[in-house]
């Protein structure tokens, strides 16, 4: 039996571990098994999902708690992973997807990292950012591309989102955003 | 319980007092605005959880205040993060977003690449992301040259360092 504080522990390191989990896991997939990036978060999020119930069943059988207590510090547990887990995604695919990430990251590497506009202009130009994202949208297998047509495949994702972004931002920014 | 339902109401609530925010005063300086008012609803809440389960210490939550409210923080804080995230999504007009949605509407018949190009090419993203960065106190112009402030050089080598960890090379 757990004392309670003890319990309250476990659920507490329970998220970080698990999250500790997942970043391990996509860092090796994503230098040995596979550069699609967005499937490689997907699998290494249910591994470390699955290290969390892992951890959670035992917890379950020594709580001394009454009620649902136990059973909602583990639901609040699961919903910080999938918090710490949608920030951690966040920051790969800025990493992965920014222009502006792409920019900083040229000036920091550029020789006295120091750069015209017109050279950065040059470096990205309108063409290459289509293309570049064309070419990462049918890698996630979101879109194809078929005789200078673009067409959108059967996965939902990136669709429900676009539709999602749309639909708050006419409640949430009435006459702002882009 | 009381700590799970305590915290989706903390939580719901901070959104709906920014949602009121962001309606009344429609900031043009989102992000800033955003980590106060989420600074001051997780200070607020933290406050009202453990005045609450000090007056009434067995009846609320089996777990001590510190852990009670350690629980709450492990909840509060990476979801205030993944909403401020996803809010700013709804503030600039993604091009890969954008992409999607086109393509969704011209349905079996496919979006021509040359709209999709004109659409794009139409904006000059790069002075776009390049001002942002400017305004956002990450780039200054000297002398008809663009370098990295000191915070956007911390904020480029974190970068610099994810991709290469996460063995990400090209971005854009």
């Amino acid at each position: 039996m757990l004392a309670p504080d003890r319990l309250a522990l476990c659920l507490l390191l329970a998220p970080p571990a698990c999250m500790a989990v997942n970043v391990a896991v996509f860092v090796v997939i994503s230098h040995t098994l596979c550069r699609n990036h967005l499937l490689a978060l997907i699998v290494s999020f249910a591994v470390g999902l699955a290290a969390l119930a892992g951890l959670a069943a035992p917890l379950w059988q020594a709580s001394p708690l009454p009620g649902l207590e136990t059973e909602s510090g583990l639901a609040l547990a699961a919903l910080s992973y999938g918090a710490l887990g949608y920030g951690y995604f966040t920051l790969v695919n800025l990493t992965a997807t920014s222009l502006r990430i792409r920019a900083l990251r040229h000036i920091l590497n550029a020789p006295g990292q120091s750069v015209t506009p017109e050279s950065l202009r040059a470096a990205y130009g309108a063409g290459d950012l289509l293309d570049v994202r064309l070419e990462r949208l049918v890698q996630w297998g979101q879109i194809t591309r078929r005789e200078g047509r673009v067409f959108v495949t059967g996965q939902p994702g990136f669709l429900l989102l676009a539709r999602a972004v749309g639909f708050l931002r006419r409640y949430l920014l009435p006459g702002q955003g882009p | 319980m009381f700590v799970l339902v305590y915290s989706l109401a903390a939580m719901g609530l901070t959104i709906l007092a920014q949602a009121l925010i962001w309606r009344a005063l429609q900031p043009r300086n989102h992000t800033t605005l955003m980590l106060k008012v989420f600074g001051w609803g997780f200070a607020l809440a933290v406050c009202a959880l453990a005045g609450l389960l000090a007056a009434w210490p067995d009846v609320l939550s089996s777990f001590s205040t510190g852990y009670a409210v350690g629980l709450f923080a492990l909840f509060y804080v990476p979801m205030a993060l993944m909403y401020i995230s996803f809010h700013t999504l709804l503030q600039f007009d993604s091009p890969t977003l954008t992409i999607v949605a086109l393509a969704a509407e011209t349905g079996a018949q496919g979006c021509p690449e040359t709209e999709l190009a004109a659409l794009l090419g139409s904006r000059d993203m790069v002075a776009e992301r390049l001002e942002e960065a400017r305004q956002g106190g990450l780039t200054e112009t000297v002398g008809g040259s663009i370098q990295l402030t000191a915070k956007g050089r911390m904020y480029a080598k974190i970068f610099d360092v994810a991709a290469r960890v996460f063995n990400l090379r090209r971005a854009g």
